[in-house]
């Protein structure tokens, strides 16, 4: 993929400021946080990673704003802007996790918690490397329904059925999070609402993309 | 204009918001090198139009192409096209050299030299942040981006908005400029219709929507006319040579704003009577702002307005 730096550097500006909060945040979070890190087990997290994809997707969405129908007139194709717009999105979710990264497998966090005498540490460390796998992929499912949300939205024949889907969504989200489900539910009922899950996403994903083309823009 | 040498066209072009109709059947054509000027009273659809043109919006009827492909959606053509629109600003903290970068990776035709000279003869640094400048400072910002992306064609809204008399005079030097050395096509909305005269090839003029008028300006100046008619003219005898845009009574006289489909069968017609002399893209532009009516009416209007003073 050839990336275009101005292009770039132009669309993850104005996730800048959130991302510089949300690396801080995630990384204070993870080196103090004194219990194992179990993702779907944390509240903390699982609200963070959907508040960050959430405003990931508001702050790249302004379709409304001066300065996003500028960018959308300068002449770049579609397909790029797409591109650039989950490039920037990746590089946020990069910048709040790379050093969450470093802290879990170096194992920085476990020799911090050991040395603040925590029992947990250095015995619970090498499990926890669940915990980025995991908040990544829910990263990975939540984003695809959030760029479409605000692309649906915009659109000029917009209805009900982008809500419909995303309430499924949360609905579907809301069940995958329970931890009845996921921890004590049998492997079938696990397995379908994960792939569930990840068909749903991928087909908004690519509803997403196709719409993203028909974007009217300064309507 | 043989189909190749089309660069923009609209065809039914139509666009309602909720219902109502903004645009309605726009038929249009323009060639390469040429400049259109697109006049026409507030709210009558005009940035509706370059927008739509630019593939900013979808047509909801009818389509606009250009260099045969549709803008909508927006192809990968796209960045031969350079828009100046209106309600389109970078965001704030924006530095004019990031404005021109953006652009520089459009197109790699981007003309930096051209870009930075012309900022410098306005006195405005690649390094002033967006929020620094003067209003008519960032209109000049973006329309050098757009003149130095080396696009092939322009779309330009009110362009001169902001900018004094000497800048608007610059402006329109360099879109002749272009279309003459580069053969670039400007489509030009404004209201500041003495500064477009000067360099416009075609004139469109919009009216509820619609396509008024559309034709090269050097045929208007040869054909329309304002004229003063005798008063007890037949107007049977002129509508065969030619349209009368708006009329009026003036004492004795019918003034009357007149293109004609021949002249020289106006002149056999009334040899000597008929006194007339040119108007300018101004004037025509208020004659048909006003609202259609034939000659009779206009004349039973004059009557009957004379009659209550």
């Amino acid at each position: 993929m050839h990336i275009q730096w101005p292009l770039f550097f132009w669309i993850f500006r104005s996730l800048s400021l959130l991302t510089l909060i949300s690396s801080s945040l995630a990384t204070a979070y993870v080196l103090l946080h004194d219990n194992p890190l179990e993702f779907f087990l944390d509240v903390n997290a699982v609200v963070f990673v959907i508040s960050h994809s959430f405003l990931i997707s508001l702050l790249l969405g302004r379709v409304r704003s001066e300065s996003f129908a500028f960018l959308y007139s300068q002449g770049f194709s579609r397909d790029l802007l797409w591109r650039h717009v989950w490039l920037a999105t990746l590089t946020s979710v990069l910048a709040t996790w790379v050093p969450c990264a470093v802290l879990i497998l170096t194992p920085l966090r476990s020799q911090f918690q050991d040395w603040m005498q925590n029992p947990w540490f250095p015995l619970m460390a090498p499990a926890e490397s669940r915990f980025l796998t995991r908040s990544l992929l829910f990263y990975g499912m939540l984003l695809p329904i959030f760029h479409y949300e605000w692309i649906r939205s915009s659109m000029p024949f917009r209805g009900r059925v982008s809500g419909h889907l995303l309430v499924i969504d949360y609905f579907v989200c809301g069940l995958f999070l329970t931890e009845r489900l996921w921890y004590f539910g049998t492997d079938l009922a696990r397995t379908s609402m994960f792939l569930g899950f990840i068909t749903i996403s991928a087909i908004l994903g690519l509803f997403g993309y196709w719409l993203h083309k028909r974007l009217e823009v300064g309507a | 204009m043989t189909e190749s040498n089309i660069v923009m066209e609209t065809i039914d072009l139509t666009r309602d918001f909720g219902g109502k109709v903004v645009l309605e059947d726009v038929s249009l054509t323009v060639g390469p090198g040429e400049i259109l000027a697109l006049l026409g009273p507030n709210g009558v659809g005009k940035s509706t139009l370059l927008k739509l043109i630019s593939g900013m919006l979808m047509p909801s009827r009818g389509e606009a192409r250009l260099w045969g492909e549709s803008s909508w959606p927006p192809s990968a053509e796209m960045y031969r096209v350079a828009c100046v629109l209106d309600g389109m600003s970078p965001p704030y903290g924006t530095r004019v050299s990031e404005i021109m970068s953006l652009k520089s990776c459009v197109s790699h035709r981007f003309d930096w030299k051209l870009a930075t000279s012309l900022c410098e003869q306005h006195q405005i640094s690649t390094a002033s942040r967006w929020q620094t400048l003067s209003k008519g400072q960032k209109r000049w910002t973006l329309l050098v981006a757009a003149l130095a992306s080396g696009a092939d064609l322009l779309v330009l809204d009110e362009p001169a908005d902001g900018l004094d008399v000497a800048t608007r005079r610059e402006l329109y030097g360099l879109l002749r400029e272009q279309s003459n050395d580069r053969g670039v096509t400007s489509i030009v909305a404004s209201h500041i219709i003495a500064d477009v005269e000067r360099v416009a090839d075609d004139v469109v003029i919009l009216a509820n929507g619609r396509v008024r008028l559309h034709s090269p300006l050097e045929q208007l100046r040869d054909e329309v006319f304002e004229v003063e008619l005798p008063i007890e003219t037949d107007h049977s005898v002129i509508t065969p040579m030619a349209e009368v845009i708006f009329s009026r009574r003036a004492n004795d006289a019918l003034i009357a704003v007149i293109r004609f489909r021949s002249l020289h069968l106006a002149e056999q017609e009334f040899p000597g009577e008929i006194s007339r002399h040119r108007v300018s893209l101004e004037d025509l532009y208020l004659a048909y702002r006003q609202p259609q009516q034939p000659p009779a009416q206009a004349e039973q209007q004059g009557l009957a307005n004379e009659r209550s003073h």
